[in-house]
C-alpha cells in the first residue's frame, strides 16, 4: 500500500527534477551558442517522447482502468490532472494576452480580462460544492452514464452523449489548433506537420492507456506547465525589478504604465492614426452596404494601379500586393464582404482596445458591465458542467477525496493565472515604453523578430504614414502572444522552449482528457447501450480505443483546414457545456421530482437556445443568411454569453417538464 | 504494465442507486459568497475604472486566492460514504 502511495510522487518528483536539469542544461547550452531551433526543438522532442513512454507504462486493457483509472487516485494527483485537464491552450497560453490586449475591465462594450480570470477559476468551487461528492458517490463511468442511471432512461443517456461530444468537440478543435501553433513553433515545422507530430503523442498516451495513462501523463503536464509559467514569471521580474516577485513586480510597474498611457491617448499623432483608421472603416460601411458597385470601382481602380505598377516596372511582390485587394481576388461577393468585414473588425480593435487596462472616462454600468457579468456566469456554470472535467470526479476514491481533488486543481489553476496576470502587466510595459513611439526604421529588435517569424505575434501598419509606431498601428496576436514573452524581455531564449513546452504540455493534456470524453461517449454510451449491450470489457476498450483515434484525426483534420480562433470557439464550448448539462446536473441531483422529461427538455431547450445564438450571431452565417446584429443580438451580450439564455432555458423547461409530465 | 481483464472488470449493471439530497447548508453559504465576492469585485471594479491597481491587486490577484479559501471552507462536510469506501 505505502508503495503504491509513494509511487505518484515519485514520478512527478523525478519529472520536477529532470525539468529543472534540463533548462539547467539548455540554458548552459544557450550560453555556449547552440542554436535556439536546436534548444527548442529539444524541449519538444523530450516532452512528447516523456509523454508518450507514461502511456506506454500506464497501457491497460482493464476497463475500469481504462476509463476511471481504477477510482484509486489520490486527491493531490487527480488536482493536478484535473488542472492539467483545465489549463488548455486557450488559459494558458491565452490569458496573458487577453488582459494585455483587452485590458482588465474591457472597452466599455465587451468584456475585458478579469471577467475570463474570475469565471475560470470561481467555477471550481460550483464543482467542489455542487456535483464532484455527487458523482463520485454514483461510481459512473461517464456523465451521460450517471445522467440515464439517475433517470434510469436510455433517451437521457443517449442526448447526454451527443451533448458531451459537441461541447468536447468544439473544444478539441481549438486545443488541437493550438497543438499546431506551438509545436509547429519550436520545431520549425509547418502548422500540418506539428499537429499530426504533436497528435501521435496524445495518441500514444490515450489510446493505450486511457485514464489511467491520461492521469499520469496529466500529473507530469501539470509539472510542466506550473513550472514553465511560475519560472518565466519569476525570471521577467528579476529582468524588470530585480527581484523574482512577479506581483510585485507588476505593482511596481504600473503607475509608470498609467503614466505612459495617458500621455499615448492624448498624442496629436495617436490621434489622427485614429482618425485615419475610422475613416477607413467607414469607407469599408460604405463598401459593405453596397458590395457590388464597390467591387467594380475598387477593381478599376486596382487595374490602373496595376498597370501603371508594370508600366514603371514595379517588382512581383509589389504587383501581388495591389492584386492581393480582395475586391480583385474574391470572385463571390459574399466572400468579398466577409474580407471586408473581417478587416473592419481588425480596424475597430485597433481603436476600441485600451491603450493602459482600461480605456479611458469609461464610466457607468455600461454594456461591458453585463458582458463581462454575462461571460463570468458562463465560464463558471460551464467550468462546473464541462464532461471531461467532471469525469474526472469518478477517479478518486472516496466523495470527499473528490472534493479535495478540486481544492487542489483550484490552487494550482490560481498559481498559474496570478503569474499569467502579472506577466501581462510587466509586457505592457514593454510594449507602451519601447514599441509606441519608435521609428518603423529602428522597432526594438524584439519588434522585428516577433513580426518575422513565421508564426507572427506581432503586425504594424503604419495608418497615418508618419513613419512612427503609434499605438493603434500595433496588432498583437493575443492567443499566442505569450510566447514571445522571452524576446520581449530579453531573457535566456531557453525560456521560449520551457514556455513552449508548458503550452504543450497544456494544450496535449486537455486534448487527451477531450479525446477520452468523446470517444467514451461514442462508445459507451451510444454504440453499446443502444446495439451491444452485453458486450465483453475486452471489446469495449478495444472500441473506445479505435474511436479515440478517429476523433483524433478527424479533429487534426478540421483544424489544419482552417484559422480557428482558439479563445472564441474554447468560450462557446463553455457556454454550450453550461447550458446543455448544468441545469440537468443540478435539478437531477438536488430535485427529487426532477424526471426523465423534465431532464430531456432541459438539456434540449439549454443546448439548442445557446448554439442557436452563437450561430446566430457568427459573421459567416449572418453573410450567408443576410442576417443584421440588430435583429439577433439579445440584450446586447456577445455571442459568448450564450449561456446567460441557455441556462434559464434549461432551469424553466427541467422544472416544467417534470411539473407537467407527472401531473398529465 | 498491461492488466488482462478479468470476469469481474466486466460492465455489470450498476447496483448503486443514485441519492437525491437537499444541497448542504455549506454549500449553499459557499455559492452565496462565490456570487457576492464575484458580483462585488467586478461591481468595485466598474465603479473606480481608473483605478488599475485595484483591479490588478485586488481582482486578478486577491479574489481567485479567496475563491480558493472558499472552495476549501465549502467541502469541509463529513461524508458518510468515505468509510464505507
Amino acid at each position: 500500500m505505502m508503495r503504491l502511495k509513494s509511487w505518484p510522487w515519485r514520478l512527478l518528483l523525478l519529472s520536477f527534477a529532470g525539468l529543472v536539469l534540463l533548462t539547467l542544461l539548455l540554458l548552459l547550452a544557450d550560453f555556449a551558442g547552440v542554436p535556439k531551433g536546436v534548444v527548442n526543438g529539444f524541449f519538444l522532442v523530450v516532452s512528447i517522447i516523456g509523454y508518450a513512454v507514461i502511456g506506454m507504462f500506464c497501457r491497460t486493457t482493464t476497463p475500469e482502468e481504462y476509463f476511471v483509472a481504477g477510482r484509486r487516485i489520490s486527491a493531490p494527483l487527480n488536482g493536478m490532472a484535473t488542472a492539467a485537464d483545465w489549463l488548455s491552450a486557450a488559459s494558458f497560453i491565452g490569458l496573458t494576452g487577453l488582459l494585455l490586449s483587452d485590458g482588465f475591465v474591457g472597452d466599455g462594450q465587451h468584456p475585458g480580462g478579469l471577467a475570463y480570470l474570475l469565471g475560470w477559476t470561481g467555477g471550481f468551487c460550483l464543482l467542489g460544492f455542487l456535483f464532484a461528492a455527487k458523482l463520485n458517490l454514483s461510481q459512473s463511468i461517464t456523465i451521460p452514464d450517471f445522467l440515464g442511471r439517475r433517470f434510469d432512461s436510455a433517451a437521457v443517456r443517449w442526448l447526454a452523449a451527443w451533448g458531451a461530444i459537441l461541447c468536447s468537440s468544439v473544444y478539441l478543435v481549438a486545443q488541437i489548433y493550438g497543438i499546431g501553433l506551438v509545436a509547429s513553433m519550436l520545431s520549425g515545422l509547418t502548422f500540418e506537420l506539428g499537429v499530426f507530430l504533436a497528435l501521435g503523442g496524445v495518441l500514444l498516451c490515450s489510446f493505450l492507456g486511457g485514464m489511467r495513462a491520461v492521469t499520469w501523463t496529466q500529473g507530469v503536464q501539470c509539472v510542466v506547465i506550473v513550472v514553465s509559467m511560475v519560472v518565466l514569471g519569476m525570471a521577467v521580474s528579476l529582468k524588470t525589478q530585480g527581484h523574482p516577485f512577479v506581483t510585485i513586480a507588476a505593482a511596481q510597474s504600473l503607475p509608470q504604465i498609467q503614466e505612459r498611457a495617458k500621455q499615448i491617448e492624448t498624442d496629436p499623432a495617436e490621434l489622427t492614426t485614429r482618425d485615419v483608421i475610422s475613416l477607413r472603416m467607414s469607407n469599408l460601411d460604405v463598401k459593405i452596404a453596397e458590395p457590388v458597385y464597390a467591387r467594380e470601382v475598387e477593381r478599376q481602380a486596382v487595374a490602373r494601379q496595376v498597370a501603371r505598377a508594370k508600366a514603371e516596372g514595379a517588382s512581383l511582390r509589389e504587383i501581388q500586393k495591389l492584386e492581393a485587394n480582395p475586391a480583385w481576388r474574391e470572385t463571390s461577393v459574399d466572400r468579398l464582404v466577409g474580407a471586408w468585414q473581417a478587416e473592419r473588425e481588425v480596424l475597430a480593435e485597433a481603436i476600441y482596445r485600451p491603450v493602459g487596462f482600461q480605456v479611458p472616462l469609461l464610466n457607468g454600468w455600461n454594456q461591458g458591465w453585463f458582458n463581462s457579468l454575462g461571460l463570468v456566469f458562463c465560464l463558471m456554470l460551464g467550468t462546473a458542467a464541462l464532461p471531461h472535467i467532471l469525469v474526472r470526479s469518478y477517479t478518486t476514491s472516496t466523495p470527499a477525496e473528490a472534493e479535495r481533488s478540486v481544492v487542489w486543481a483550484l490552487g494550482i489553476i490560481v498559481m498559474v493565472y496570478l503569474c499569467a496576470s502579472a506577466l501581462a502587466v510587466l509586457l505592457k510595459s514593454f510594449v507602451l515604453t519601447e514599441l509606441v513611439g519608435s521609428h518603423l526604421d529602428q522597432l526594438p529588435d524584439w519588434a522585428d523578430r516577433l513580426k518575422l517569424r513565421k508564426l507572427a505575434l506581432l503586425s504594424i501598419q503604419d495608418y497615418n504614414q508618419d513613419g512612427i509606431v503609434q499605438f493603434a498601428d500595433i496588432r498583437l496576436f493575443n492567443d499566442y502572444l505569450v510566447l514571445g514573452v522571452p524576446e520581449i524581455t530579453h531573457i535566456s531564449s531557453v525560456f521560449t522552449g520551457l514556455l513552449a513546452a508548458g503550452a504543450l504540455a497544456a494544450a496535449l493534456s486537455t486534448a487527451d482528457g477531450l479525446l477520452l470524453t468523446i470517444s467514451n461517449a461514442l462508445a459507451q454510451d451510444l454504440y453499446f447501450q443502444t446495439a451491444e449491450p452485453n458486450a465483453p470489457p475486452l471489446r469495449r476498450v478495444m472500441l473506445s480505443k479505435i474511436l479515440l483515434m478517429v476523433v483524433a484525426l478527424l479533429a487534426a483534420w478540421f483544424a489544419t483546414n482552417r484559422p480557428v480562433s482558439i479563445l472564441f470557439w474554447v468560450t462557446c464550448a463553455f457556454s454550450l457545456a453550461a447550458s446543455t448539462f448544468f441545469p440537468v446536473l443540478l435539478l437531477g441531483i438536488y430535485w427529487r421530482g426532477m424526471n426523465r422529461v423534465g431532464a430531456l427538455l432541459a438539456m434540449v431547450s439549454g443546448l439548442v437556445v445557446s448554439a442557436y445564438y452563437i450561430a446566430a450571431n457568427h459573421p459567416w452565417v449572418q453573410m450567408r443568411l443576410h442576417l443584421h446584429a440588430s435583429d439577433t443580438v439579445w440584450l446586447g451580450l456577445d455571442p459568448v454569453c450564450a449561456g446567460v439564455f441557455g441556462v434559464p432555458a434549461g432551469l424553466l423547461l427541467g422544472y416544467l417538464g417534470s411539473k407537467l409530465s407527472r401531473s398529465a | 504494465m498491461p492488466q488482462p481483464s478479468t470476469a469481474s472488470d466486466s460492465e455489470a449493471p450498476h447496483s448503486t442507486t443514485i441519492e437525491v439530497t437537499a444541497l448542504p447548508r455549506r454549500a449553499l453559504w459557499g455559492v452565496v459568497g462565490l456570487v457576492v465576492l464575484t458580483v462585488g469585485s467586478l461591481g468595485l471594479a466598474w465603479l473606480f475604472p481608473d483605478m488599475t491597481s485595484l483591479h490588478f491587486l485586488w481582482v486578478a490577484q486577491t479574489v481567485p486566492v479567496l475563491y480558493l479559501m472558499l472552495a476549501w471552507w465549502g467541502i469541509q462536510i463529513a461524508h458518510p460514504n468515505d468509510d464505507a469506501s
